[in-house]
């Protein structure tokens, strides 16, 4: 059996003096499809800074696929919520995701498998014929499949996207969420969701991050009944009960929230 | 004209043709990179920090006869000790990075300044240093100029894709496990030598404006980062060609000239791509 694609011990996390994560301790089945969901603030994109070793936890430990997070780097692939770069930077699609394959090699151009990597990368997400575009003149869901497209030339075990589709049109979403669940069957993929009928439609697991963070299998949050009357649909509130059972969401929204009870989730709006 | 008639006569007009054609390359290659990464600011304060070498040169030569100790070496190792500061500080500070550079900025005037006050002698050289003196490049002069621009060369082919990614984004370059350190450092030293360059052209204050606006022109007219490259260099070429000319008849300064014509080349360009798409959009 091989090591888990993230594990996290223990892990606390603080910016200053303000804490992000608390005593946070889960394991990602390799090949999993992993909703991370959560409240804004909730310590989501800390999580994901942890597992890249941009961040490193005040205790605990992070490991990915057993080794250090900065070690692992390489079998990464990450999509920013936000680009911090300049929108008008003078680069086209195919550069821009030619980067998502440069390694720690030293000089030279591109070698001819980063550029088949790269363009294997733009047809999957559907940009091929948009390769010679600038960049800076792509639409916003154009630019986000772009982005993943870069994160998938560097050919990872694991995809970490941080709201993939907030800024991106419907169609384009589903098309995205389709292409996130095959690549599940090759790697490991974990994706920041406020979308509830995304997450029970496609997750394999569902990721509670809220200072906590618990880990659940689809199955303990979506019974199959519930998926039938809402999985289509759109639903406001994922509230965790001691059993982490997704209570009825009209229920939910009538309930004050709990506080200190059962798993991180049920402490504020879960914010789907 | 008069300047192509004393083109073949004075070799001092033959090397300030040389100097502008040198000032190019640097000017278009590394003036993009700044332009890109938007770091104008440290590439101005390199600028006037280059003071306090051509200070302390003049006064080692002029006092203690260290006659080695040229001003453009002086400009070369003082561009370089403050590249490696800079680039320190950016791993280190962040948020304060512009006020330290501001003090970089203004120190380095203020040692120059004293140098020059100490060294014996007509002061004649400080307006040649602010305002640059084009017209006395030496063949010392050139030949610096000459490695300046093969190292930019070399470094920029050998390391393009690598520095295109830190220039796009940092944090992803350090993702795959880029040497962001060494990348930025590099940057920094390209960005100080050149400007060295462009000082002995355009004097200290006026190098930033030929580091960064046939940058910017070319910005305005191409959306890919080599061929921006190409043509600031080609727009350097002519501007600082073309303000030699126009400068020499009439007696003007030949650096203020070439900037004065870089900055109307950058408005045309600003205006022509205005109207071009006013026009594409109706």
């Amino acid at each position: 059996m091989s090591a888990a694609a993230v594990a996290f011990d223990g892990v606390c996390f603080a910016y200053g003096a303000s804490e992000a994560l608390h005593n946070v301790t889960f394991a990602v089945p390799e090949r999993s499809l992993v909703a991370v969901v959560g409240p804004n603030g909730g310590g989501k994109t800390t999580l994901l800074r942890l597992i890249l070793g941009l961040e490193r936890p005040l205790y605990g430990t992070v490991r990915v696929f057993g080794a250090r997070p900065e070690e692992a780097r390489r079998r990464v692939g990450y999509v920013p919520q936000t680009l911090a770069t300049d929108a008008r930077f003078p680069v086209d699609v195919s550069d821009v995701v030619l980067m998502g394959t440069l390694d720690g090699g030293w000089i030279g151009p591109y070698a001819r498998r980063q550029r088949l990597a790269a363009a294997e990368a733009l047809e999957r997400v559907g940009l091929a014929g948009l390769s010679r575009r600038p960049f800076a003149e792509l639409s916003g869901g154009e630019r986000q499949r772009a982005l993943i497209a870069q994160a998938l030339a560097g050919r990872p075990d694991l995809l970490l996207l941080d709201e993939p589709t907030a800024s991106v049109d419907p169609p384009t979403a589903d098309r995205l969420h389709d292409l996130f669940r095959q690549l599940a069957e090759t790697l490991t993929v974990l994706f920041v969701s406020h979308n509830l009928s995304v997450v029970t439609a496609h997750a394999t697991h569902v990721l509670c991050v809220n200072r906590a963070a618990e880990l659940h299998p689809i199955s303990a949050v979506v019974s199959e009944t519930f998926r039938a009357a809402y999985g289509g649909g759109r639903m406001a509130v994922l509230q965790h009960g001691v059993a982490c059972q997704v209570v009825d969401a009209s229920a939910a929204l009538s309930e004050p929230h709990r506080r200190g009870a059962g798993c991180a989730c049920g402490k504020g709006e879960a914010g789907l | 004209m008069i300047f192509f008639a004393d083109l073949l006569e004075h070799a001092f007009l033959r090397y300030a043709v040389a100097a502008c054609a040198l000032a190019a390359v640097a000017a278009g290659v590394v003036g993009t990179l700044v332009v890109v990464r938007r770091t104008t600011y440290t590439a101005a304060a390199v600028s006037h920090c280059i003071l306090a070498g051509l200070g302390l040169a003049r006064l080692l030569q002029r006092r203690y006869g260290v006659a080695w100790f040229t001003p453009m070496l002086g400009a070369l190792l003082t561009a370089v000790a403050v590249a490696v500061v800079l680039a320190r500080l950016n791993e280190r500070h962040g948020q304060r990075r512009d006020a330290v550079v501001s003090v970089l900025w203004s120190v380095g005037m203020a040692l120059g300044i004293t140098f020059l006050a100490l060294t014996p002698g007509y002061q004649e050289d400080l307006g040649g240093y602010l305002f640059g003196s084009i017209l006395l490049v030496g063949g010392a002069d050139l030949a610096a100029m000459a490695a300046v621009n093969g190292l930019t060369l070399v470094v920029v082919l050998l390391f393009y894709s690598r520095l295109v990614c830190v220039a796009f984004n940092e944090e992803l370059a350090r993702l795959r496990g880029l040497r962001v350190g060494f990348y930025e450092l590099a940057l920094q030293v390209l960005t100080a030598l050149t400007v060295v360059v462009l000082v002995r052209v355009a004097g200290i204050v006026l190098a930033v404006a030929l580091l960064t606006l046939p940058a910017a022109t070319a910005g305005l007219l191409t959306r890919r980062l080599d061929r921006m490259m190409a043509l600031a260099t080609a727009l350097a070429l002519a501007v600082s060609l073309g303000g030699l000319v126009l400068s020499y008849g009439p007696g003007l300064p030949p650096g203020a000239t070439i900037v004065e014509l870089a900055a109307g080349v950058y408005v045309a360009a600003l205006v022509a791509r205005r109207l071009i798409r006013r026009g594409g959009g109706a």
